[in-house]
């Protein structure tokens, strides 16, 4: 029987607990950089992603990769909270403090869509190219930009897409990095300038839409779209042929493909931290409170101005009338 | 083994001397130990007698032994080839000679690295050479054979490279080289499709009842401008306004029906909803059903095409797949983004002219009554008539102001009444006292004649009548430049038009070009799968065995490339079929069945192609064959020197020199060339070579890669013994 694993993990809000799992095997997803192996905590299955200490040593990027798995995570987890949707990688656990840095995911659906683009059944496309603009969609819509779209990230389980590996994601507004420029990037990526924009992932969803509805691998072959079916030009050609700022957004996208564009069930993404935040501002109010009460006693000192010259003015009145008295002789001395 | 009845079968009983084979039949060369053939007697019966071997040529090889040897013959021949062809070889490698007695001169060393005795058997297994052979010896007891071949076929060695490069070059992909030929599928079995008008029902009537009611704003605009309009009981006037306005709603819900057609049908051939019942439901017909029994074929001659133009399997799956995503249905939604663009539609109604009769035509209608007052006067005849004017520019102006048509009804004469008097009113009556009060030396002044005055008076009554007609319709006609009616009339055709195409060209075809797509993904799937299989296999189909295939492929013969690459091709389309058949029935092929397929027949072609030889594999009139033994002749001089062998050329005869003694020197020597069909084809089109091309001397065999010459000398009657049965 496998041997049985203690660590310590923050779930998406940060609060740190104890996990106990068991190794659950080697795991070969395509698109990762980190190590991966699946392992089961309380009988489910979970992918657990980590940077080993050699591995670090010898590549120090990883741990910007699983830092960026983090960010992403706990920001889609914090936004979608209970309604969690089934398009995305769900984070259960992370945690960087520790020797061996990690990440927990929740197991991911089906299998990996590399390849997938000429063997999907016709009826099944349509299914895919939704399911892959529903998933930019909700990450978009987080803030969160996953920034290396490409088949490797997606997995397909004959009725569903789910987006996994975050581990070149930014957030919405921040400054774009330059870095190793993927086919798949637009122009604006693969210059690396500007910030970040929701729109960023759209370009390389639109890439791989192509591939899926031509059943081919569209960018070795057909770089030119001009012999492309009237209806796939209709849709992606305001992606490919615009600046990002007037691309159109994933909502616009599915709309195109006739598909629902239901509203989110995004919560805020700064609600699972209220209880920190009123946690805080207690303790605040409490040491507001300690510092006020240590400096009463000098205030009770001082004297107030308006009292000062309000007593001023009094003895000035009380001495003019008594020299008035002593002058006119009111007051015999 | 099998062997084909048009093959020559090769039977050595030198090696198997065992029972009487079974089985065979056809054409036989026999090869057997000169001192065996009696031993074999019972073999040799049992071959001639069978009913299925049609001729038996013995090669005897060396010398009877000592018991056979009766009287010095050379040969002892059992009773049962008395009937068959023997042929008598004394020595494998035999002597240069010319059969007219001059002396026998040994082989050149080159000469002996072959065996002639194996181009003897070679050329026997051409069958046109086999029944020259057996015509040629009929009524002689044994002949000895004299040889000269020289292969026509490309090397082994180059052949397996060009089995490697022609694989390569169908599985590489080839960037830059696809055709798109996305429009060329979209349109199979098209040639039935409707076009033109295909709206009927209630999108129909929608449009109809549109037409009318523009058409009913035309006409009551035709006749605004004539008497009925002013004064009939159904005059234009009075319902214009409200006719506009509905022909300019009725316009508006047309294209709305259209727009709500062309979204329900981009949502049905997009995502399939709504049904086909709610489009038709429009006014739209049915689509046609789909006709794979025409799909089919016409996608295969497609595929056929562009493999016999040597495209590589892996492009023209690109080519099917994108052809496949193209015939697809495409929706209309451009359609439907411009018919929603071009809305609202409205007939706007202009406004007619405050003023029919312009106000700076007053001064005209005072002097025109004054003039009349004057001309008739003086006196109560002058202002009579001239109140008689006033009263009939009064009436007019009124009336016109009147009949003006307005947003809903005409304006009507209890608005008009104060204008009418405030202005045409006014100026008439003051035309008429300004003439009845004018001065005496006016009057003496415009004295005129009465014939003269009497005309002048009709004159100005014609020209007030004719101010007011023509300001009426110049009020009308600037009016009727403002309705927009063609305008809405225009829309309305070009919606129609870009409607009925978009139905046309999407809605009906929608199970044809399904089909079509669904078709093509299957063919490019299965193409995909033969990529792959020969990929793996193909390039060690014409290897003797199934070695490792080379890390470089040495760069074949262009015509031999050409060549196999085609066969491949072939070989591909054919394997195919199953796939074909499959889309033609509807059904869905399971994975690999076309890969053994493939297998099958490159194992097939390979073995065809190592029994009988490349050439021999093709068919007549395979341009790429032809080009190849074009290209092997030239380079094979000494072909050409085994074509021109006469009877006095000088051959390598299969006996030793002391074994010339044994030939007869009184019967002439028979002489057979011979040489593929297809060079004869080929040596018509030469400058050099054609008189080879019409010699009769030469046999031309329909296989076989093999040019040579056979000259069969008969041996003299005391060389050969006859046994009547067997030791």
């Amino acid at each position: 029987m496998a041997e049985l694993v203690k660590i310590r993990g923050r779930n998406v809000f940060g609060r740190l607990r104890e996990i106990e799992l068991v190794e659950g095997g080697a795991y070969d997803a395509p698109g990762s950089r980190l190590r991966q192996r699946l392992v089961v905590v309380k009988n489910r299955s979970y992918v657990y992603k980590c940077v080993p200490r050699a591995d670090g040593n010898r590549e120090p990027a990883l741990y910007d990769m699983l830092d960026n798995e983090v960010r992403a995570g706990t920001r889609l987890g914090q936004v979608y909270a209970d309604r969690y949707p089934p398009e995305l990688a769900r984070l259960a656990a992370y945690n960087v403090d520790a020797e061996e840095p990690f990440v927990l995911f929740y197991a991911y659906a089906g299998d990996p869509a590399t390849g997938l683009a000429t063997r999907l059944e016709p009826e099944h496309r349509r299914l895919f190219e939704v399911g892959l603009l529903r998933a930019v969609r909700l990450t978009a819509e987080a803030g969160v930009i996953h920034g290396a779209l490409t088949m490797d990230a997606l997995r397909w389980d004959g009725r569903q897409v789910q987006l996994v590996n975050f581990e070149s994601a930014r957030q919405v507004g921040e400054p774009r990095r330059s870095g190793p420029v993927l086919p798949s990037h637009s122009p604006e990526q693969s210059s690396g300038s500007g910030t970040v924009d929701k729109r960023d992932d759209v370009w390389a969803a639109c890439l791989i839409v192509r591939d899926v509805a031509m059943g081919a691998s569209a960018n070795g072959f057909r770089r030119d779209r001009s012999s492309d079916p009237e209806w796939l030009r209709a849709l992606l050609d305001p992606v490919f042929d615009n600046e990002v700022a007037h691309r159109p957004e994933p909502a616009d996208l599915l709309r195109g493909l006739r598909s629902d564009v239901p509203e989110l069930a995004a919560g805020d993404p700064e609600a699972g931290l209220t209880p920190g935040q009123r946690q805080f501002d207690r303790i605040s109010l409490r040491k507001r409170r300690t510092t006020a009460n240590a400096g009463q006693e000098p205030a009770n000192r001082g004297t107030n101005p308006r009292w000062g010259v309000a007593a001023m003015v009094v003895l000035v009145v009380i001495a003019a009338v008594v020299g008035l008295a002593v002058m006119f002789g009111w007051v015999n001395l | 083994m099998s062997t084909n009845a048009s093959e020559v079968e090769v039977l050595d009983l030198r090696v198997a001397p065992g029972d009487p084979p079974v089985g065979r039949f056809g054409r036989l060369v026999v090869l057997d130990d000169a001192d065996s053939l009696v031993k074999h007697a019972d073999t040799y019966l049992a071959l001639v007698s069978g009913e299925m071997v049609s001729a038996v040529v013995c090669v005897a090889i060396g010398e009877a032994d000592g018991d056979d040897r009766f009287g010095g013959a050379v040969l002892a021949i059992p009773h049962a080839l008395r009937y068959a062809t023997v042929l008598w070889v004394g020595d494998r490698e035999g002597v240069r000679w010319v059969p007219d007695g001059s002396h026998p001169r040994p082989v050149e060393a080159d000469e002996k690295a072959g065996d002639s005795l194996d181009d003897l058997i070679a050329a026997l297994r051409v069958p046109h050479v086999f029944d020259r052979v057996v015509e040629m010896a009929e009524g002689h007891p044994g002949m000895s054979p004299a040889v000269r071949v020289a292969p026509i076929a490309p090397d082994p060695v180059e052949l397996v490279d060009a089995g490697e490069a022609a694989v390569q070059a169908l599985t590489a992909p080839e960037y830059g080289s696809a055709v798109n030929l996305g429009p060329r599928v979209r349109r199979l079995d098209s040639s039935n499709d409707h076009r033109g008008n295909v709206l009927a029902g209630r999108i129909h009537q929608t449009r109809d009842k549109a037409v009318r009611a523009l058409n009913r704003v035309t006409e009551l605009t035709a006749v605004l401008g004539t008497g009925p309009a002013l004064l009939g009981r159904d005059r234009p006037t009075a319902r214009l306004g409200e006719e506009v306005a509905r022909a300019g709603q009725l316009a508006e819900e047309y294209r709305e029906c259209l727009a709500l057609l062309l979204d329900r049908v981009d949502g049905h051939l997009r995502v399939g909803t709504p049904p086909v019942a709610k489009v038709t439901e429009l006014g739209v017909p049915t689509p046609r059903a789909a006709r794979l029994g025409e799909i089919v074929p016409a996608l295969r001659e497609v595929v056929t095409e562009r493999l016999a133009r040597g495209t590589s399997l892996t492009t023209l799956a690109e080519e099917i797949r994108l052809a496949a995503a193209t015939s697809e249905p495409q929706g209309c939604g451009t359609d439907l983004a411009e018919v929603r663009g071009r809305g609202p539609l409205s007939l706007g109604m202009p406004a007619f002219r405050r003023w029919p009769i312009s106000r700076a035509l007053l001064p005209v209608v005072a002097v025109c009554c004054a003039l009349l007052t004057i001309l008739l006067g003086p006196g109560s005849s002058g202002w009579v008539g001239g109140g008689l004017l006033a009263a009939g520019w009064f009436a007019s102006g009124l009336l016109l102001l009147a009949r003006r048509p307005g947003p809903a009804a005409e304006h009507g004469l209890a608005t008009a009444w104060l204008p009418a008097v405030g202005t045409y009113g006014v100026a008439a009556v003051a035309g008429v006292a300004g003439g009845a009060l004018a001065p005496d030396v006016v009057l003496s002044w415009v004295a005129v004649p009465e014939l003269v005055g009497g005309l002048l008076a009709v004159g100005v009554s014609a020209v007030s009548a004719a101010t007011v007609v023509l300001s009426w319709r110049a009020a009308v006609r600037a009016w009727s430049a403002g309705l927009r009616v063609a305008d809405v009339r225009t829309a309305i055709e070009e919606l129609t038009r870009r409607c009925e195409e978009a139905v046309g060209r999407e809605w009906l075809p929608v199970r044809r070009h399904r089909a079509i797509a669904a078709t093509a993904g299957s063919i490019a799937v299965a193409i995909e799968e033969l990529s792959a299989t020969l990929g793996a296999t193909g390039g060690r189909v014409l290897a003797g065995e199934w070695p490792d295939p080379p890390d470089e492929v040495t760069p074949a013969v262009p015509e031999l490339l050409r060549v196999v690459h085609a066969d491949l091709a072939d070989l591909c389309r054919a394997a195919l079929a199953p796939a074909w058949q499959a889309a033609e029935g509807g059904r869905r092929l399971d994975r690999n069945v076309l890969a053994k397929h493939l297998v099958r027949r490159l194992g097939d072609y390979g073995d065809r192609v190592r029994r009988h030889g490349l050439l021999a594999a093709g068919t007549p009139g395979d341009r790429r064959r032809d080009a190849l033994v074009a290209r092997l002749w030239a380079d094979s001089p000494l072909a050409a020197v085994a074509l021109r062998t006469g009877p006095g050329t000088e051959l390598v005869q299969l006996c030793r020199g002391d074994q010339v003694r044994y030939l007869s020197t009184a019967v002439s020597p028979g002489l057979l060339r011979f040489a593929p069909g297809r060079l004869r084809g080929v040596l018509e089109r030469s400058h050099t070579d054609r008189a080879l091309a019409s010699d009769p001397g030469i046999t031309w065999s329909d296989g076989g890669e093999l040019v040579g010459a056979l000259r069969l000398v008969p041996l003299r009657p005391e060389s050969v013994h006859h046994m009547m049965g067997s030791r």
